[in-house]
């Protein structure tokens, strides 16, 4: 009671025109139309073909179009459920896009920690120009390069090896090694390219807590702990789930590039199975059930790990 | 009426005039029919015609056709991109198929036009091409034709190749059984034929390849490791032998003797340790470099790679060898399926009456000037005719080869044409060799005809058949698992989990009802 009287009187808000959804676009026309080709391209090549997902549920016959074509339930599931090898191609597909989430993560923040806390920028800029460049080479030339330094007969590394009086190696046939190559050769390609987004971040941070700590006397490796890492943690949660959205994705071109038959049992993915069986015999409604289960799974996971996330760090996706 | 009206009839009357009479005068000179067609290209290396292709002019003034040709990729991309077009509805008018599994599809599907209406239309074509009824029935489906099935042009090209002068600097021979060749095979590897002092040679080599037209290769390891298969009378995928009962070829008991030659090659080091990563191309570039003892080739491959070969090694001599003898005397190079080039028509461009003028341009195609035009180029600049063998020009190779892109639905595989295509091979220092004695050649080296082969239709799991058989074979061949009785059996009893006996059991029927077994 006392409060009401202590407190003065408040002055009445001058009532807001009330302004509808369309006045307000138009206010924010400018920023609506730089949303728009984003916003287009989201619809025309994301939502518009989830319409066609329902190819999966149909036997699909080209001249009676999607809609036409006959309903079979989820008979193509069952058929990859049922498969010969469907727990092998899951298994395989966990480990390589799995193994690729955990290990080529550390070695792109690394990078980018490196580079941003580099004195030398000439140093800096020329490395990472250098570690971007592999990124941009096919799969079938890093097949090249790596059949010129891995291979049994003519390899660099195997003559290495045969110089040091040791027995060549088979990396690129002998399931024991496969993996590791698929592995390392992604993480060679990719890390420059994984990095620019942590770096990024970095480069996003207040420079006057760095000023701060350096006057408080805190080491460089101390900065990194408690100023950058902390910074980038926004970031590498967002990567991280991003990227388990796309688990069951462990990269079609490299593997359809780097393996063969000796190494099947350990390489033979979701995807490359999708396309000896489904696209090169023409079983497209197979191939779109499977597209679809890979999707289902991917938000399943997005939606775990972000809870999962704002539980244990307080941060999320959205 | 006014005088507006006065002056405005003429204005109008004249063109309209004009149009008719342009019509009446011309018809046919300006009726042109659109065909699209697409074939898988004849040279990749090369591009495709471009606009101003003399052949499109051609067409138009002489037939009235307005082409549009579309080159396919070589191999499964050319496959992929036929099955994408017919996904979407929207196939060629005319076009070529090399995938049988898609040819089933799209006649499932009712994509593909039944063709015996065209055969009047073209008298010429069908007496030289199809008019054999076997081959009629590789594309007859419920006694109806939907293709066109041309003979063979151009089989059994392949073979072993030899380093000539590396086998007389060794002293040796030419292997004749599969025990020689093992003895030569390791020769050539141990002892430094190449005479640089160091151990960097191969006795064979060779890759996993499935992708030769012209030979079937089966399921195993492809068309390179064939002819050991045939050593042990096993090669391709069944036994087509009467007096058998009919079987997959991997259940006879010589499939696994064949397959553990091929470990004893690989336990010896005399096969090329990448020979199961390989391509073909990294295969060509080793026999060329001067790395391979003896190696499997086509006459076509020596022609284009034999200069880069000449100028690495200047001495080298190639020839091919006759296949290796087995245990019982059995020998072959491997099996190749008497049917070349499957053309199919697409329900909608014959639905649009586009059928008369794809007959037209086939027949054109067929002989004379068409045959030439598309077969071999501009007549005096890509080749020359001398007593009816088309030579062809030996300058302005790219050109050429653009030309003639399509020149699968000309070519026809007589004696003339494949002199033509295959003259003199030459070598710096004046030596020659001669492709189509090598071709000739070939041809004896005891290929087996299993163009039924091509009637068996693929499995609802073929891709897990296709792995689980090769997969098994190669880890035998590499000696990842051990070649002993407990894990054959294994490998035998698992042919169950992937079905493989319904698919064995509609391949017997399929071939015994079209005949080609009893």
């Amino acid at each position: 009671m006392n409060q009401q009287v202590l407190s003065p009187p408040r002055p009445k808000a001058a009532p807001r025109p009330r302004t509808t959804l369309l006045a307000r676009m138009w206010r924010h026309r400018g920023l609506y139309l730089l949303l728009l080709p984003g916003l287009l391209w989201f619809v025309v090549f994301r939502y518009w073909p989830l319409w066609n997902a329902q190819l999966a549920f149909k036997d699909f016959q080209p001249t009676l179009g999607v809609e036409g074509s006959p309903w079979v339930g989820f008979k193509h599931f069952t058929a990859f459920f049922e498969s010969f090898y469907f727990s092998q191609l899951m298994t395989n597909t966990l480990i390589i896009s799995g193994a690729k989430l955990l290990l080529g993560l550390p070695p792109a923040i690394l990078l980018a920690l490196c580079i941003h806390e580099s004195t030398r920028r000439h140093l800096a800029r020329f490395t990472q120009t250098v570690s971007y460049l592999p990124h941009f080479l096919s799969w079938v030339i890093v097949f090249g390069v790596l059949l010129a330094m891995l291979s049994p007969s003519t390899g660099l590394v195997n003559r290495g090896l045969e110089a040091a009086g040791l027995e060549p190696i088979s990396f690129l046939t002998d399931p024991a090694k496969f993996r590791s190559v698929v592995i390392f050769s992604d993480i060679w390609k990719e890390t420059g390219w994984s990095a620019i987004l942590f770096l990024a971040a970095l480069i996003g941070i207040n420079p006057a807590l760095y000023e701060a700590a350096e006057v408080d006397g805190a080491s460089r490796l101390q900065r990194v702990r408690h100023i950058s890492l902390p910074g980038m943690l926004d970031v590498i949660v967002l990567v991280t789930l991003l990227r388990l959205g796309h688990i069951l994705d462990a990269g079609f071109g490299q593997i359809f590039v780097l393996y063969s038959l000796p190494v099947y049992s350990v390489a033979d993915v979701i995807d490359t199975w999708v396309y000896r069986q489904g696209i090169q015999n023409f079983q497209f409604s197979l191939a779109t059930a499977v597209g679809l289960f890979k999707g289902l799974i991917g938000l399943l996971m997005i939606l775990t790990a972000n809870r999962v996330a704002r539980r244990f760090s307080g941060q999320g996706l959205y | 009426m006014n005088a507006r009206t006065r002056t405005a009839r003429p204005l109008l009357t004249r063109p309209l005039l004009t149009l008719t009479a342009d019509l009446l005068a011309a018809p046919a000179a300006h009726a042109q029919t659109d065909v699209s067609a697409a074939l898988f290209a004849a040279n990749p290396e090369a591009s495709a015609p471009g606009a101003n292709w003399e052949t499109y002019d051609l067409l138009r003034s002489k037939l009235g056709i307005d082409l549009k040709f579309t080159m396919l990729p070589a191999g499964a991309d050319g496959d992929n991109k036929l099955g994408s077009l017919a996904a979407a509805n929207d196939l060629p008018d005319v076009f070529e198929i090399r995938n049988r599994s898609l040819f089933y599809k799209l006649v499932e599907q009712g994509q593909l036009a039944p063709v015996s209406s065209l055969l009047p239309l073209m008298p010429g074509r069908t007496k030289d091409r199809y008019s054999d009824r076997k081959r009629n029935a590789l594309v007859t489906v419920d006694g109806t034709m939907y293709g066109l099935q041309d003979p063979v042009t151009l089989s059994r090209q392949y073979g072993i190749m030899v380093r000539q002068d590396w086998l007389d600097k060794l002293n040796l021979k030419a292997p004749t059984t599969l025990d020689e060749f093992l003895v030569v095979a390791k020769a050539l590897t141990e002892r430094d034929p190449d005479g640089n002092g160091r151990k960097d040679t191969y006795g064979y080599c060779g890759v996993i390849d499935f992708d030769t037209s012209g030979i079937l290769p089966g399921l195993g390891l492809g068309n390179h490791f064939q002819w050991v298969y045939a050593a042990y009378g096993v090669s391709g995928n069944w036994n087509y032998r009467s007096g058998t009962s009919f079987a997959a070829n991997l259940r006879n008991p010589a499939y696994r003797q064949a397959t553990d030659f091929i470990r004893r090659m690989a336990e010896a080091k005399v096969l090329d340790p990448d020979w199961a990563t390989m391509k073909r191309s990294d295969l060509r570039n080793r026999w060329q470099q001067g790395k391979c003892g003896m190696f499997f080739e086509s006459v076509g491959g020596l022609n284009a790679g034999f200069a880069n070969f000449d100028a690495n090694n200047p001495k080298g001599e190639l020839r091919f060898i006759t296949p290796p003898k087995g245990p019982r005397g059995q020998k072959g190079m491997g099996t190749y399926a008497n049917a070349g080039t499957l053309l199919v028509v697409s329900s909608k461009a014959l639905k649009a009456g586009k059928g008369p003028a794809i007959a037209k341009f086939l027949e054109w195609a067929n002989s004379g000037e068409g045959y030439y035009q598309l077969g071999f180029g501009k007549k005096g600049v890509d080749y020359t005719l001398k007593a009816g063998i088309p030579t062809v020009s030996t300058t302005n190779v790219n050109a050429r080869m653009t030309n003639t892109q399509m020149r699968w639905i000309a070519l026809n595989g007589k004696t003339n044409e494949l002199k033509g295509r295959y003259g003199l091979i030459k070598a710096k220092d004046g030596r020659t060799l001669n492709a189509y004695t090598l071709l000739m050649d070939a041809h004896k080296n005891g290929w087996i005809d299993r163009t039924g082969d091509m009637l068996v239709p693929a499995a609802p799991n073929q891709a897990d058949i296709e792995r689980y058989v090769s997969e098994s074979i190669v880890q035998f061949a590499l000696g990842q698992r051990p070649l002993n009785d407990a894990n054959w059996t294994a490998f035998q009893n698992g042919l169950k989990g992937i079905n493989f006996d319904a698919y064995e059991r509609e391949a017997g029927l399929t071939l015994k009802k079209a005949g080609f077994i009893k």
